[in-house]
């Protein structure tokens, strides 16, 4: 009698999802070390099917290779070549090394231009250096700015399937490609997206490193950041603007436009760490990390060899999988470093969150999320298509994308796609349309200014 | 031509819910056509009110509404980098209303009082109804029974509204389809109950209103007797300005200029349900009081405005100027038609002063009922002492009595180009602190009630009757008027008003009256003129009514907003005041009623999305708190030493409201259940309102919910100036108490109390 209820409670274990055996930091900080360790049996040109995918499970985090691994994977190994920033900011790295210093409360002080800090002297567990590699992360290579034509927020619920949802057929079916595989769609918002950054520019180093040398309507701003939604109706016209103050310690300034009273209204603090609109995100959680720095304690963790859509070989994502939740793309491995979040605000819904950071395009791959228990709630993963890629040049002609000049070498933005293991769901945010034009002023104010929000519907 | 829109506006709203649920549609249409970007967005709705809570309960709206958003987008034309065409366009229909004999609920064809009223009697409203007879139950006249049947066998022959019945020209059931009775409350809070041959236990002025769209007598009067078919689609004088076009403009920018003209809403302002910059727009609180969000009942305007977005100026940032020209026609705040399920019991009164003038002012006649005295009498009555006798337009009605009574006008400005509104705008940032302030030049949208002549009986005026107004004569009885010696008019009622019929009165401006009753002797005119307070006059009962219209008054309001995120709690604090100068507010002091205040409004707000995790771990909850107030800084008024009757303003000094309002949201935002309470300390009155939606996709969503009302019913008497003469004493002795006119200010948010609803809406959105 006792035998088969032994074997029964060991099913039940094994069948199990994640959350339940509840995968902790230690877990993840297990990973770390094995991860470092591992050698790779895989070489550039293979294919990894789920019959190898063994091969490939040390270099994806633990909480993500089974989201990965599925009957059917196709994961073509791929070398993402150089992708390191551009020369200006090489230039501006290596002319301003070693006057950066982090100041007791962490603020980056003495910082003009490029890389802050050289990431290979960086000690785990310490603090200090998760200072310096998170503000490595904040003023990494971007050019002016991410700027996006069309997002789609997509709500997927696990297992099931989407075909007949509305967005395979919008648009004359142009979408029906990017989406493969499994997974039951819910809502799909859409929208614009810009960030435009104002200071700390490595290639504007005849304006002092600022746009119109910090005057106007760049005074002591980091960077402003614009996110629209126009669909579906009624969330259509809701929009939101952050303002980052260049001073570290002052905090933003966020706004959002919201129709139904046609009026902009001023947001708190604590809106940035909240669900965007019903997403799995937070503004918070763009990029991996979009929040303030100063907000949270830091703590470089080590290094890691992960494997990640560092180069897209599509001009846009294309999901597939039993949930329709990983790109289907060419995968490489990568250095990274790993610094954990730790938010100071009691309220903040997350205990703590890694952040894998690229070592030489300085762009995140991953991230992963615990809540106030220290269970794993959230990871996400990035797609990243690098700028001078000819695939990447399509960007510019379909979306409301714009041109980005030549030879920026920026690792931009192609998608954020977040699972919350929790709730058996996630979030895709594949971007379309986008890319990292120079700044012209004129252009963005209209964008980037409170104001205009209410030039809205 | 009218007629063939509405139809249009129909079968468009037919044709679009049939093809919007048959086939699959995009979230939003973008298509590329007429040289540009059109896109096309809205959504259909379907929202059922059912009224419930203290009595009846039953179906109040049910709103069909199609909204269409089209507009079509160009780029780099001419000198303007974006130009864009725009429109709202909303149909819309009201189920319920419209076919309210066949719902059997209220609205058309209806026979049934609304949520503020009662069923039309001379138990209920014994003025309104029986006119003089009322006079009769106290000295014990058997005809005053007539008050509750209609039948014949009434006192007098003219007066209240019931004279048409008794003089045999209606039916009795004209009288449930088309009026109630309303404001009949009494000092003990109960109902008015005036049992003929006893009078009442307690005093009070109950009034009649029109439950229909008859045609009322009021010049320019709005939403007043919209055709049904207008009410029931929404197209009522608030919303008829090229309707179903709610909004209609083109929207162009050019480096740091916006600009933006034609029929648009202009949203000033930092504060949720209140209007203290946000003056641009007149409001129509007559479709569902305050529950819709502003954007779904302002009222459009034809406007131009223009941004300059000048960047830096000095110590400040993110610059905006906007000057806005309004060169539509004046339109004040909607309170609705008073058949509206939810018309403001203002709108009710409005038809009741408006009937007064319809059926009182005019010139009495005899009925059918009367034609024996043809017969019986030929010396002094001749045909054309009847009803009709001067053609199908005869004026006459056996319930007019011949002077000047009720609502005869409002007195809208015309369009003229100095008629116009205006206002700048300046917004921009100082540090952390967002700042706007705002002038505006415009009409003051709450209608104001002036009384431009009041009736003064010459036995009041004495010798210096004859100097002052015009002669006039408050025709009680015809017959007593035509014979004075018919047995009727010796006894009884008639003998208590003087046998003749009629009372002679001089039809005067109301400041000259009273300084002519004072200098003729009457003393409480001369109290009055010495405490610069008319109500001393007025509420002697001297005065046998006057006539009103409805004033409205440039002014010139100044706003200064802020708002400021506080880091340590997370909170956003919202501040807006405004000040207005020279406010045409009513005032019963006066003897026009008729005043002006400067105004201070101002309001704190707190804004804090606020985690509770054991009731959400996912999502905040956004809490709003507010605290508003309307400080009038001339303020006039209180109650009367040894009295609860209050005089002088309608409003206290200070009106303090306190929101509280939450959102939350579950379920990745597709269950979004809202709150809110809303608190007024003058009043002590209260509104709550619960609902939840259900976003099933991406399309479809299901929202239910109720609001509620109560409270506000202490404190409600306010004098009734002229018409003091027409509240009926109680039999108790106490003094004559009222919730007419302006007591149901005194009840505040609470004077809707009796609405209660509980809703629920289907949409399909596109």
């Amino acid at each position: 009698m006792k035998k088969p209820m032994y074997y029964a409670l060991l099913a039940a274990f094994a069948a199990t999802p994640l959350v339940a055996t509840a995968f902790t930091p230690d877990d993840f900080m297990a990973w770390v070390k094995a991860n470092q360790e591992a050698k790779p049996q895989f070489v550039d040109g293979d294919t990894i099917t789920y019959e190898k995918a063994n091969l490939v499970r040390p270099f994806l985090p633990a909480e993500f290779a089974d989201e990965v691994i599925f009957q059917g994977m196709d994961m073509k190994i791929k070398d993402a070549g150089d992708i390191t920033p551009s020369d200006a900011y090489k230039a501006a790295t290596e002319k301003f090394k070693g006057t950066a210093t982090i100041a007791a409360d962490g603020a980056l002080e003495n910082y003009t231009a490029g890389r802050p800090f050289d990431p290979a002297t960086f000690k785990p567990g310490s603090k200090e250096d998760g200072w310096k590699m998170v503000w490595n992360w904040n003023f990494r290579w971007q050019n002016a700015g991410l700027r996006v034509g069309e997002v789609h927020w997509v709500w997927v619920r696990k297992g099931g399937e989407h075909t007949n949802h509305e967005i395979m057929s919008d648009g004359n079916g142009r979408y029906k490609q990017f989406y493969q595989g499994g997974g039951s769609f819910e809502r799909v918002l859409t929208g614009p997206y810009q960030r435009v950054m104002f200071s700390h520019r490595a290639e504007l180093a005849a304006t002092n490193y600022k746009v119109n040398n910090g005057e106007g309507f760049a005074k002591g701003t980091e960077f402003r950041e614009y996110t629209g939604f126009t669909a579906p109706f009624d969330i259509s016209g809701t929009a939101f603007l952050i303002l980052r103050y260049d001073d570290p310690r002052k905090g933003d300034d966020s706004w959002a436009y919201i129709p139904s009273l046609r009026r902009v209204r001023r947001i708190s603090v604590e809106v940035k760490s909240d669900s965007l609109l019903g997403t799995d995100h937070t503004l918070e959680d763009f990029y991996c990390f979009n929040g303030r720095p100063l907000e949270h304690d830091w703590e470089y963790i080590g290094t890691a060899n992960m494997l990640a859509v560092a180069r897209s070989r599509n001009t846009h994502t294309v999901y597939y999988g039993p949930n329709g939740w990983i790109p289907l793309d060419d995968w490489a491995l990568r250095k990274m470093d790993i610094i954990k979040q730790v938010p100071k605000r009691a309220s903040h819904p997350y205990s703590q969150k890694f952040l894998t950071v690229d070592r030489d395009s300085g762009e995140c791959y991953y991230a992963n999320s615990f809540d106030k228990a220290n269970n794993l709630w959230k990871v996400w993963q990035l797609t990243k298509a690098f700028t001078d890629d000819p695939q990447f040049k399509a960007q510019a002609t379909d979306f409301d994308g714009v041109p980005t000049p030549a030879g920026l070498r920026v690792s931009s933005f192609q998608s954020i796609n977040v699972i919350d293991l929790q709730n058996n769901r996630g979030t895709l945010v594949p971007c379309r349309g986008i890319g990292n034009p120079d700044t012209d002023l004129n252009v963005v104010k209209k964008i980037l200014d409170v104001n205009y929000l209410t030039e809205g519907r | 031509m009218k007629r063939s829109i509405r139809a249009l506006s129909l079968g468009a709203c037919a044709l679009s819910s049939a093809l919007l649920v048959s086939t699959p549609a995009d979230a939003r249409i973008v298509v590329n056509a007429l040289g540009g970007e059109v896109e096309i967005e809205g959504f259909l709705s379907s929202e059922a009110r059912a009224r419930v809570g203290s009595g009846e309960a039953y179906l109040n709206q049910w709103i069909q509404r199609l909204q269409i958003e089209p507009n079509i987008n160009y780029k780099d034309v001419g000198p303007f980098q974006t130009l864009s065409f725009n429109a709202v366009i909303r149909p819309e229909f009201d189920a319920a209303y419209y076919y309210g004999d066949t719902f059997g609920s209220r609205g058309r064809g209806s026979n049934k009082p609304s949520y503020l009223g009662y069923d039309f009697s001379g138990r209920t409203d014994p003025v309104g109804f029986g006119g003089f007879d009322f006079v009769g139950a106290f000295v014990g006249q058997s005809g005053v029974t007539t008050l509750n049947s209609g039948a014949a066998g009434a006192v007098f022959s003219t007066g209240g509204v019931g004279k048409i019945v008794t003089n045999g020209l209606q039916a009795p059931s004209w009288i449930d389809q088309n009026f109630q009775s309303i404001l009949s409350r009494t000092p003990g809070g109960n109902k008015f109950d005036f049992v003929p041959g006893k009078g009442s236990a307690e005093s009070g002025f109950p009034l009649f209103a029109v439950t229909s769209q008859m045609p009322l007598n009021c010049r320019g009067c709005q939403n007043l007797d919209n055709d049904p078919l207008d009410v029931a689609m929404n197209n009522t004088d608030s919303n008829s300005n090229i309707y179903p076009f709610r909004e209609l403009y083109v929207d162009a920018t050019a480096g740091d200029w916006w600009f933006r003209v034609g029929k648009q809403q202009i949203v000033w302002g930092k504060t949720d349900f209140f209007r203290l910059q946000d003056i641009v727009n007149p409001v129509d609180f007559g479709q569902h009081f305050f529950f819709d969000s502003f954007e779904d009942i302002r009222i459009p305007q034809w406007m131009a405005s223009i941004q300059y977005k000048a960047g830096d100026i000095g110590p400040t940032t993110d610059n905006a100027i906007q000057f806005v020209w309004n060169f539509d026609r004046f339109k004040p705040v909607g309170l609705g038609n008073p058949s509206q399920g939810w018309a403001h019991p203002f709108a009710m009164q409005k038809s009741t002063f408006a009937g007064f003038n319809q059926f009182f002012s005019v010139e009495p006649c005899l009925g059918p009922n009367y034609l024996n005295l043809l017969q019986s009498d030929p010396t002094h009555f001749a045909p054309s002492d009847f009803c009709g006798s001067a053609g199908p337009n005869d004026p006459r009605s056996p319930s007019g009595f011949g002077q000047p009574v009720g609502l005869s006008a409002e007195n809208r400005p015309d369009w003229k180009i100095e008629h116009t509104q205006g206002g700048l705008r300046w917004e921009f940032r100082f540090g952390e602190v967002h700042i706007a302030l705002s002038n505006y030049s415009g009409y003051g949208d709450i209608p104001v009630f002036r009384f431009h002549s009041i009736n003064i009986p010459n036995g009041v005026l004495g010798a210096s009757a004859a100097n002052v107004g015009t002669q006039d004569n408050l025709i009680y009885d015809l017959v007593c008027v035509k014979n004075p010696a018919s047995p009727q008019c010796n006894s009884g009622a008639a003998a208590l008003l003087g046998g003749t019929g009629q009372i002679p009165v001089r039809v005067v401006e109301p400041g000259e009256g009273l300084a002519a009753a004072a200098a003729a002797g009457f003393v409480p005119a001369q109290q009055a003129l010495a405490a610069n307070d008319a109500s001393l006059f007025y509420n002697t009962g001297a005065v046998l009514g006057g006539q009103v219209d409805i004033q409205y008054k440039r002014r010139n309001t100044t706003g200064l907003s802020f708002d400021y995120f506080e880091g340590y709690t997370g909170t956003v604090l919202r501040v807006e005041s405004s000040w207005t100068l020279g406010e045409l507010v009513n005032n019963t002091r006066k003897a026009n009623w008729v005043d002006k205040s400067d105004v201070m409004r101002w309001s704190i707000g707190i804004d804090r999305p606020t985690w509770i995790k054991w009731l959400n771990k996912n999502r905040t909850f956004f809490l709003s708190m507010q605290l508003f107030d309307t400080w009038y800084l001339n303020h006039e008024g209180g109650t009367l030493p040894g009295s609860e009757e209050h005089t002088g303003y309608y409003v206290d000094e200070h009106n303090f409201i306190t929101t509280f309002f939450f959102i939350a949201n579950y379920m990745r935002d597709r269950l979004t259940p809202i709150g809110f309470v809303v608190w007024e300390e003058a009043s002590r009155s209260y509104v709550a309102g619960l609902s939840t939606e259900w976003k099933i996709d991406n399309h479809w969503s299901i929202k239910g919910g109720l609001n509620t009302i109560w409270g506000g019913t202490e404190n409600f008497r306010h004098d009734s100036g002229p018409f003091r003469s027409f509240v009926v004493p109680g039999a108790n002795g106490n003094n004559p108490f009222q919730e007419s006119v302006f007591g149901v200010a005194h009840e505040g948010i609470g004077a809707l109390r009796g609405n209660d609803e509980l809703f629920m809406q289907m949409k399909y959105q596109f």
